[in-house]
């Protein structure tokens, strides 16, 4: 064989001459046939019972603004979820009555036809260690651990008595941002910016940003987008150093080169689009092209270290290191910028009292610290820029903690600590049009069960969409022949809590 | 046996439409050896028709349909059932005539189209094969309290959850909903509005049953009425149920009134001012807008009303003004955050006669250019973040009625000055910003365990 070298054309014409063969052709016959069979198939998964395709989703501009049922209140979504589960016993919900039963056996009642996570045998109840007060106007009661939100405790609404009906934390946190229990679904993330697009064309419509050390337990799940397009998941940035990856051109490589291979790439997905006809193709190409936006907007927006001193103080932040404080600060950049839904998940709220970490009396102390002041600069920041009107905050876990002493395999533990608790626990939303300064919802005297204004997980999804101006019955999409919603079959919007 | 009609019918358009094709094509040589199954085929189709033309008589006579517009249909299916079985006698004998046989089929082809479009249009509805079919846009009307209560509100709710069911063509329970006076006609069990001896009329009954219930209204799986239209319904019920009764009538308490405006998407919201008699501009004079980079967008589907973003467009500037030429009343919300306009903008944003939320911050206006907006009366929310506006300008936005929310952090209000500007806003929120956060420590306790 010749040992000279091709040049680049001559290499690709050989190539080419190479595919075009008899072999190919008869492949691609069978292959063809087999396709043609094949593709009703495909179709009945993404198209309704009339055959029509959903008419909310273009391909081409998948993150093209779009207009929702009714005038909603919110444009944006802040979602702060704290993974693990936070006590709400020891910061929202007050239990006086608790406090007397501290020490005590839980009455068997209570434990009849009960499954816990760790509880076995009979628990201790355990008295709420939260100093409690009721603060501002409004009158709602936030402990001393959370010393600055109770500052700013007019500006939230309460939801006192959500339940669920997972007491493990990946389902349970699939439940609370899918919509099920099982994998699969697209997240509330996913669904939002499917349904309203993205103002600003230059970002993600819908960024997760982590903090605490891990994942979810749930996985990158929580933010998929199920069976929505792919282009609707959430992009998770990188907590620490750059948010995003390779923003920078390469060495040699300058913006028109860059420019020019990713139109030399779209133009390879178009024809590859052309003959398989695979919407997720078309989304790969609108990708592509905001990659290469991103590259000129992202820096810009996602490094924080820009923002003046007093902002930084009011914060908390500090840039470089992986914080939710940081999160905070960057969540309320990306949505003054347009970008339509920022989910933020914080690791280590876990408290189960088994080290100290895990305790009510030290490391919840410690994660409180870690969000309570980043959380309060977030809402006086968005209000003083006018933005808190039109950005839903909503603050809150997959389930909440036991009024009973968790007894892990029946032993004392060395802390104080709760085990999961599905049937109560606070949720908190702030801003979009959720009503400042309510509470709804009550529990039991010992937190244990709602006594009134029960809500689901599927009523807190179903309010969050109707103040985005959805209709959750109505808001669907087309799968495996019939329409999906992100409630399913459940959900009423808790109206008392809208402004 | 009547239920079995849209099933039966199956089988002889599938036969008979097969044993013409087979006549046809045993017309050429390679067709021939087909001709012996003919006979069985039309005679399997036609039991078929026969049975089909029964069922479909008992399940007329069960009342769900009104007899005038099923009666073509029945009409063309017996002719079917009587033609399919003359043409079955027809094979007993040998053929006198040439094509005899092709005919009969053809003809009885014609008959089975015919008779199946006509079937297919009652329980599919009339234009369900035509292309073009009218979207139904939510129609845009205004509550006030002299509303008709039965034409402008009920009238519209029968149609939207229950005329499907009860109306023209199908009529469950012999219950007609279309009109007000097959509405007052009732079903089969007549119609009670007012309460006899405490019984709930029969509708509110039958609304208010629990949604497992069989006997519901709608039937679980459809659109369900909202708590607030039941309610009106009730109320109109029992005051008569005249078509003459206005929303004023029913006395229903404000929070029942504005709700179900809401619910329905029309009339007043405190966000947003009303415009019952705007029409939405066309998808092609927004198009230089979105050319130029803006998002607009109404702000709900099929709503009038416009909201803008500017935010991206760096290199906005006052001239772009002249692209809303002919937009004016549509705008309801416009975000200019941080682009090029000076004071010479507010002269075409001061002629947005229904401009409720203005984002202003970060731009070069000045005191000056806000004086003009003190006829924009319908602003609710002002957005002045960052730019070089002082107390002077403030001043000026008294006039406004509805004003709610005005954002001043950055800017050059002082807050000595805001005493006096509060008192003459009483009910206007100014938010100056600036806020510090004390960092408040919290002991850790470190217990005996
Ligand atoms: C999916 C079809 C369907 C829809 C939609 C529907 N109905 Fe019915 N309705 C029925 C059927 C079937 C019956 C008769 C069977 C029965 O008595 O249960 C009936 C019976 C009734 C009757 C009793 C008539 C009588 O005299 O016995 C009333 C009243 C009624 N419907 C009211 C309503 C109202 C009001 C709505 C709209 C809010 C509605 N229905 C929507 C199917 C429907």
């Amino acid at each position: 064989m010749n040992n000279k070298r091709l040049s680049l054309a001559e290499e690709a014409h050989l190539l080419d001459a190479q595919l075009a063969t008899r072999r190919l052709f008869l492949k691609q016959c069978s292959m063809g046939l087999g396709a043609l069979a094949f593709s009703p198939l495909i179709n009945a998964c993404t198209s309704d019972a009339n055959g029509s395709s959903n008419t909310l989703f273009d391909p081409t501009k998948p993150l093209l603004p779009k207009t929702p049922h009714l005038p909603g209140k919110a444009k944006s979504v802040i979602y702060l979820h704290m993974a693990g589960a936070p006590s709400q016993l020891e910061l929202f919900d007050y239990k006086p009555e608790l406090k007397k039963l501290d020490g005590q056996l839980c009455p068997e009642s209570l434990l009849k036809g009960k499954k816990f996570a760790f509880i076995r045998g009979v628990p201790k109840m355990l008295g709420t260690i939260g100093e409690f007060k009721q603060r501002g106007q409004s009158g709602a009661w936030v402990s001393h651990y959370m010393p600055h939100l109770a500052g700013v405790a007019d500006e939230l609404s309460f939801l006192k008595a959500v339940h669920t009906d997972q007491f493990n934390h990946a389902p349970a946190q699939l439940l609370m941002q899918t919509g099920s229990a099982r994998l699969g679904r697209p997240s509330l993330g996913s669904w939002v910016t499917y349904g309203l697009g993205s103002e600003n064309a230059n970002l993600p419509g819908f960024v997760v940003l982590t903090s605490g050390g891990q994942n979810p337990d749930a996985g990158k799940s929580v933010w998929g987008s199920g069976f929505l397009p792919s282009v609707y998941q959430g992009v998770h940035c990188r907590s620490h150093g750059e948010p995003v990856l390779y923003l920078d051109n390469p060495a040699n490589v300058d913006g028109n080169m860059r420019k020019a291979s990713i139109d030399a790439i779209n133009q390879a997905n178009q024809e590859t689009y052309k003959e398989f006809n695979d919407p997720e193709t078309l989304s790969r190409i609108s990708q592509y092209e905001m990659a290469f936006r991103m590259q000129i907007s992202a820096p810009d927006v996602m490094n924080i270290s820009d923002e003046p001193a007093y902002i930084h103080e009011m914060y908390g932040t500090e840039p470089g290191k992986e914080s939710f404080a940081n999160n905070v600060l960057l969540a309320r950049k990306l949505v003054e910028k347009g970008v339509r839904f920022v989910q933020l998940f914080d690791w280590g709220w876990d408290v189960h009292g088994n080290s100290t970490d895990t305790s009510l009396e030290i490391g919840l102390v410690n994660k409180c610290k870690q969000i309570d002041k980043a959380i309060t600069a977030l809402i006086l920041d968005l209000k003083q820029r006018g933005l808190l009107e039109e950005t839903l905050i909503v603050w809150g876990s997959e389930f909440g903690r036991t009024p009973m002493q968790e007894n892990r395999n029946g032993l004392e533990m060395p802390f104080k600590g709760r085990d999961h608790h599905a049937d109560a626990f606070t949720i908190w939303m702030c801003g979009g049009g959720a009503k400042a300064g309510t509470t709804y919802g009550e529990t039991d005297e010992i937190g244990f069960y709602p006594v009134d204004g029960k809500v689901s997980v599927y009523d807190v999804q179903a309010t969050i969409l109707h103040l985005l101006g959805f209709n959750h019955e109505t808001f669907t999409y087309p799968f495996q022949g019939r329409p999906f919603r992100l409630t399913d079959v459940e959900g009423t919007v808790i109206k008392p809590i809208l402004s | 046996m009547g239920v079995l009609h849209p099933l039966v019918i199956h089988f002889p358009i599938a036969l008979l439409l097969l044993a013409f094709f087979l006549e046809v094509y045993g017309l050429s040589p390679s067709g021939k050896k087909y001709k012996a199954s003919i006979p069985l085929i039309t005679f399997l189709g036609g039991i078929g028709a026969v049975f089909s033309a029964l069922s479909g008589y008992l399940l007329m006579n069960q009342g769900d349909y009104e007899v005038s517009s099923v009666e073509l249909h029945r009409n063309w299916g017996i002719a079917l059932a009587i033609g399919s079985a003359l043409l079955i006698g027809l094979y007993r004998f040998p053929p006198k005539i040439p094509h005899i046989h092709l005919l009969g089929q053809g003809a009885l082809s014609i008959l089975v189209l015919v008779t199946g479009h006509l079937g297919g249009n009652l329980t599919h509805g009339e234009d369900f094969l035509s292309l073009d079919k009218p979207k139904k846009e939510p129609k845009q009307i205004v509550l006030n309290q002299d509303a008709l209560v039965y034409a402008d509100i009920i009238a519209p709710i029968f149609e939207e959850k229950c005329v499907a069911c009860h109306g023209k063509t199908k009529q469950k329970g012999k219950l007609k909903l279309d009109q007000i006076e097959n509405v007052l006609k009732g079903g089969k069990n007549g119609f009670y509005h007012v309460s006899e001896e405490g019984k709930m009329a029969l509708m509110s009954h039958r609304m208010r049953l629990p949604l497992l219930d069989k006997q519901h209204m709608p039937p679980k799986g459809k659109t369900q009425l909202t708590e607030k239209e039941i309610v009106i319904i009730e109320k109109w019920l029992s005051l008569g149920a005249s078509s003459k009764l206005l929303l004023k009538d029913l006395q229903l308490t404000e929070e029942v009134v504005s709700a179900s405006m809401e619910e329905k998407n029309i009339g007043k919201t405190a966000d947003w001012p009303s415009v019952p008699d705007l029409a939405a501009v066309s998808e092609t004079m927004l198009t230089p807008l979105r050319d130029r980079g803006m998002v607009v967008l109404p702000l709900a589907s099929g709503h009038p009303l416009l909201q803008i973003n500017c935010q991206s467009l760096s290199d906005f500037s006052d001239k772009d003004g002249e692209l809303f030429k002919g937009l004016e009343k549509n705008i309801a919300s416009i975000r200019l955050s941080g682009t090029r306009i000076s004071d010479k903008s507010l002269k075409w944003i001061s002629g947005l006669p229904n401009l409720s939320k203005l984002y202003l911050d970060n731009t070069l206006i000045t005191d000056e250019g806000i004086a003009l907006l003190k006829n924009t009366t319908e602003l609710r929310y002002l957005n002045l973040v960052g730019t070089s506006i002082s107390e002077k300008g403030l001043r000026t936005l008294s006039s406004l009625p509805l004003l709610k929310s005005v954002y001043l952090y950055q800017s050059e209000v002082k807050i000595e000055d805001m005493a006096e500007i509060q008192q003459r806003m009483p009910k206007v929120y100014f938010d100056l910003g600036g806020y510090k956060i004390d960092t408040l420590t919290m002991e850790v306790r470190t217990e005996e365990k």
